[in-house]
């Protein structure tokens, strides 16, 4: 007659299956984070209300004109402008001080350089992470805005 | 037949290993599901801060606009170059921003935030004008709404900023400001 095993589970057993179970819920927390923080992040890239200042920015610089910007490009692919002086009159100034902007770039379209060296141009960690968040489809020869904001928010407007 | 089953220490020990984790992932499924509904509110509060920009932003473009006049607490009328007015006004209590006929309500937990100059104003509204040359924006308008958030220190401002030349009016003569209310 075959013997019955009827001992039920040992605690080592018990252990190993609660083990096995905390692990996954471990892993599952940390996935869950990582999307969290994601999705905290990019709820701050380009907004309705970044990209209407973008726009606004894009229509003075349309005024002014950027001639002497895109020269100054040749030699870096980035440039900080939240101080340039496009007039005396202190209408940029005012601009940037309504639209509530922190820094404002004008970069080549293809932002990888500036990526690889941040340091070099000055670029704080919340600027880099909305850089490595931007696509580069092609080799377009066209300019980029780049801006942020003082409630912690990034915009990027493509410039033709 | 041996039949030893569970010790009552292994008992009273897998009991208290799976209660806890019980604990734990019934404090996880709650955060989630708070964190859920903030992610709803956080949307819903972005749908209206881009509905009521890009309605004014349009007509400030479209419609060219002639001036702005105070029309009392929270309250401004819009005037455009076709002499149509629009009225935008924030109503702290019921917690709504209307702009012409169409009303947005703030999500639970997001209110209006008075400005600094008086407790009763929930708009901060300025135009600067500065000497710029002809034939260039010479006016930044400067509608802003503050709205804060019960739990978060986090702004979600609507701001609109729009740039014109007051100076180009057509066939208008040059706006005076003809506030109909007053907010004291």
């Amino acid at each position: 007659m075959k013997k019955i095993n009827n001992q039920g589970f040992f605690l080592i057993e018990t252990i190993a299956i609660v083990g096995i179970v905390i692990t996954i819920l471990v892993m599952l927390y940390s996935q869950i984070s990582i999307t969290q923080k994601n999705y905290q992040l990019n709820s701050k890239y380009n907004t309705s209300e970044t990209i209407h200042a973008a726009k606004t920015i894009q229509e003075y610089f349309n005024q002014e004109g950027i001639t002497s910007l895109i020269s100054d490009l040749s030699t870096n692919p980035i440039l900080d402008i939240t101080s340039y002086e496009f007039d005396t009159t202190g209408y940029y100034e005012q601009l940037i001080d309504d639209l509530d902007i922190n820094k404002i770039y004008f970069s080549v379209y293809d932002i990888s350089p500036v990526i690889n060296n941040y340091i070099t141009y000055n670029i704080d960690s919340g600027m880099l992470r909305f850089l490595r968040s931007l696509r580069v489809s092609d080799t377009s020869s066209s300019y980029r805005i780049i801006m942020s904001f003082n409630n912690g928010e990034y915009s990027s407007l493509i410039l033709n | 037949m041996k039949n030893l089953g569970f010790s009552t220490i292994e008992l009273l020990v897998s009991f208290v290993i799976i209660s806890l984790i019980a604990l734990a992932m019934f404090k996880t499924v709650i955060d989630l599901t708070d964190q859920i509904d903030q992610y709803e509110k956080m949307s819903e509060i972005a749908i209206v801060r881009g509905t009521v920009l890009n309605d004014v932003k349009k007509d400030l473009i479209q419609r060219k606009i002639y001036g702005v006049n105070i029309c009392g607490c929270s309250c401004l009328d819009i005037v455009f170059q076709d002499l149509n007015v629009k009225r935008l006004i924030v109503n702290s209590e019921e917690k709504t921003i209307k702009y012409g006929n169409k009303a947005e309500r703030l999500p639970d937990g997001y209110y209006f935030l008075n400005n600094l100059m008086n407790i009763n104003d929930f708009i901060t509204y300025k135009s600067t004008t500065l000497a710029m040359p002809v034939l260039k924006y010479n006016t930044i308008l400067n509608i802003k709404v503050a709205i804060r958030n019960l739990k978060d220190n986090n702004t979600y401002d609507i701001n609109i900023i729009h740039q014109y030349d007051n100076r180009q009016t057509g066939y208008l003569p040059a706006f005076i400001q003809n506030n109909t209310g007053t907010c004291d």
